[in-house]
């Protein structure tokens, strides 16, 4: 075999008998050639390396990718994984007017790719000095692509990244924004910007869907009461997960330096107001937890109260004595008045302590009203803050706090972070749970019942139960009678409150179709209905037969309200 | 002589197949940072691709082509009924008396 016989020769050649002299020279020519042969193959590929070292070089490391990805700033999702806010990568234009020796015809050549730059501009810009000039921070790859085509010396393009918004104005306020540099200046951005810096995610509570229904339907009735503005909220009852939170007028964040101060103001949880008689229902239930009155207990509202110079009257006056229901369910600021002189100042204050309205909210968000409270907690004061007025809280806190009182008895702080399941939530009893079926009973009738005055906000099947509330806005140290901020807060289902919803107008306008009206019953109940016909079924609320015995069991039994035994069926 | 002859090849084939395996080590590597390039860019297309999905499926959008396009509303309650309102079908073991009459009457 062939090459049995070579291996046989190359080892000859290594390890060769001893050989004769007359072959020992031959030998060492042939070992000559060969290392020659070793050196040369040895040099070559060193050779042939250093010239592909030098012709190819290495793959350069791509300085666009790794910038990124070093840089990502986490995204914020929503409690479905629905992007909020994320980073996308961008392209910036530059010029190093170093490089640039006719500015002239670079700005005429360069001018209709840069759209927002007249011409005068653009030349400054390309004459300036530095060696880093931006001309445009948002390139698009078209115009990026016609741009490198033209070849100008001087114009280069840096690659970066960019925050972007995809859901626009949806919850915008509670997203809030980045500055050039990608730190969070407003909302979540701001207060998470630790954690959306270190490169994690934030999932916060609100779910997108809920909260384009939220906003439709409020600025559905801004424009039909042709309102300043208005703010909604929805809170997860058993969490304190607040799960849409809306306030209109608002802002694209996409574009948050060209919206108004008035469009950047967050009214669900900067703004402070006196939240009206919605406040009753926390007075109703202070009293009935205290024992301040009972159930069968009853108050004469047929005289208006004079106090310091302040008159409290009912905006439809009532005959005789009611029933604590009948103040609710009448919105009677008489009535409310006489049971917060049985509950007392002391014992007012310490409730609304308890329930969160004396100190900001604890939410994860830089933008946190702070209350206004009254300085001396007089038995005038205790009048007033029963039917909500004398003292102003953010929406977020009043919200929680009738969650509280109409819900299942306890205050749960609220958040606008999602909630792991494993997380334990803090819990406080704040009122027994007969107090509570007692309060949500009376919030059904306000919707149930024909002299409630929340009639139109009654969804069939979903039991919603509310407050209507209608507050004097304060002009020049003076309440205008002509000025009001009317509210509506509701629970639902009734019988086994899951949720709660809040919504408030400012100052709308009486219109045709609502008979020149512009209280809360006729703004804000009708669209409240519209939001629970619409959130009820993507939230798993089946609708209730309440005429069964089985879903009335967490209500009061049927009372005698107006002279009629109440129903909490529809009507 | 042959000890230092044998010994010289013995390293000369380590030095080259030493060599050559660096070589291989470096084209791994260069693979490793190209395939690495390519996964940091196809991320990036993704974050491009979530952001543009979710522009176009923004609730507020697909509200409002659904109402005007297709003319969708949010369903009524008299549409949602509990699961024992649905007839069963009734198995041969299973009496007449025990199957269920139909849709039960809702009040709401």
């Amino acid at each position: 075999m062939w090459y049995i016989k070579l291996a046989y020769w190359c080892l000859s050649l290594l390890w060769p008998s001893r050989p004769e002299p007359a072959k020992s020279r031959k030998i060492a020519g042939y070992r000559l050639i060969f290392s020659g042969f070793l050196m040369l193959f040895i040099f070559s590929l060193i050779g042939a390396q250093s010239i592909a070292l030098a012709v190819n070089k290495l793959e350069r490391t791509n300085d666009r990718y790794t910038s990124v990805n070093n840089m990502t700033r986490g995204a914020i999702l929503d409690q479905k994984g629905r992007i909020l806010a994320s980073t996308v990568p961008i392209n910036i234009l530059y010029a190093d007017p170093k490089h640039i020796f006719n500015p002239k015809e670079v700005a005429s050549a360069l001018l209709p790719y840069v759209p927002k730059l007249d011409e005068e501009t653009l030349i400054r810009r390309l004459t300036k000095e530095g060696r880093f000039i931006e001309l445009d921070r948002k390139l698009t790859p078209k115009r990026h692509s016609a741009i490198i085509k033209l070849g100008l010396p001087g114009i280069y393009v840096k690659p970066t990244t960019i925050r972007i918004y995809p859901q626009g104005k949806e919850a915008s306020h509670i997203i809030g924004a980045v500055d050039r540099d990608n730190n969070g200046i407003a909302g979540i951005e701001k207060s998470q910007n630790q954690t959306l810096a270190a490169g994690e995610n934030v999932y916060l509570s609100i779910d997108t869907g809920l909260q384009a229904i939220l906003r439709g339907a409020l600025n559905s009735q801004i424009k039909n009461f042709e309102a300043l503005g208005g703010a909604a909220l929805i809170l997860d009852i058993n969490t304190g997960e607040i799960i849409a939170a809306t306030s209109l007028p608002d802002f694209d964040p996409n574009h948050m330096m060209t919206s108004t101060d008035k469009a950047r103001f967050n009214q669900v949880t900067k703004g402070v107001y006196e939240m009206g008689s919605i406040f009753k229902v926390l007075n109703t239930a202070i009293a009935l937890e205290t024992g301040a009155i009972d159930l069968n207990g009853t108050v004469d509202v047929s005289t208006p109260i004079r106090v310091a110079g302040q008159l409290i009257d009912d905006y439809h006056p009532i005959e005789g004595s009611i029933g604590v229901a009948e103040i609710l369910v009448r919105s009677s600021n008489i009535g409310s008045a006489h049971i917060s002189q049985l509950i007392g100042p002391d014992t007012q204050k310490n409730y609304m302590k308890q329930l969160g309205l004396l100190k900001p909210s604890p939410l994860e968000i830089v933008e946190n009203g702070v209350p206004l409270i009254p300085e001396d907690w007089s038995y005038i004061t205790t009048m007033t803050v029963s039917y909500g007025y004398g003292i102003s809280v953010s929406m977020v806190q009043a919200a929680s706090a009738i969650a509280a009182a109409g819900g299942n008895g306890h205050y749960i702080n609220p958040t606008l972070l999602k909630r792991s399941a494993s997380e334990p939530i803090k819990k406080v009893r704040i009122f027994s749970p007969e107090t509570s079926m007692a309060v949500r009973s009376m919030m059904r009738l306000v919707v149930s019942n024909k002299i409630g005055t929340g009639n139109f906000a009654d969804a069939p099947g979903y039991l919603v139960g509310g407050k209507t509330g209608t507050a004097e806005k304060v002009e020049n140290r003076k309440f205008n009678k002509k000025a009001n901020r009317v509210s509506f807060v509701a629970t639902f289902p009734a019988n086994k409150p899951a949720f709660l919803i809040m919504m408030m107008v400012d100052e709308p306008i009486g219109q045709k179709h609502s008979h020149n009206y512009a209280t809360a019953g006729w703004v804000v109940a009708p669209a409240i209905k519209d939001v629970v016909n619409q959130i009820a079924p993507i939230l798993g609320v089946h609708p209730v037969d309440i005429t069964k015995p089985e879903n009335s069991q967490n209500l009061l039994p049927p009372m005698m309200l107006d002279g009629k035994e109440t129903i909490y069926a529809s009507f | 002589m042959r000890f230092v002859l044998l010994s010289c090849l013995i390293v000369a084939l380590l030095g080259s197949a030493l060599y050559f395996a660096k070589l291989s080590v470096d084209e791994q590597y260069r693979t490793l940072k190209q395939l690495e390039i390519k996964i940091k860019s196809q991320t990036e297309h993704n974050y491009v691709l979530k952001a543009e999905w979710t522009f176009l499926t923004r609730p507020e959008r697909l509200l409002r082509l659904s109402n005007n396009l297709l003319g969708m509303n949010s369903i009524t309650p008299e549409r949602i009924l509990p699961i024992s309102s649905i007839p069963m079908k009734r198995s041969k073991t299973t009496s007449v008396t025990n199957a269920h009459a139909g849709v039960e009457n809702v009040v709401y």
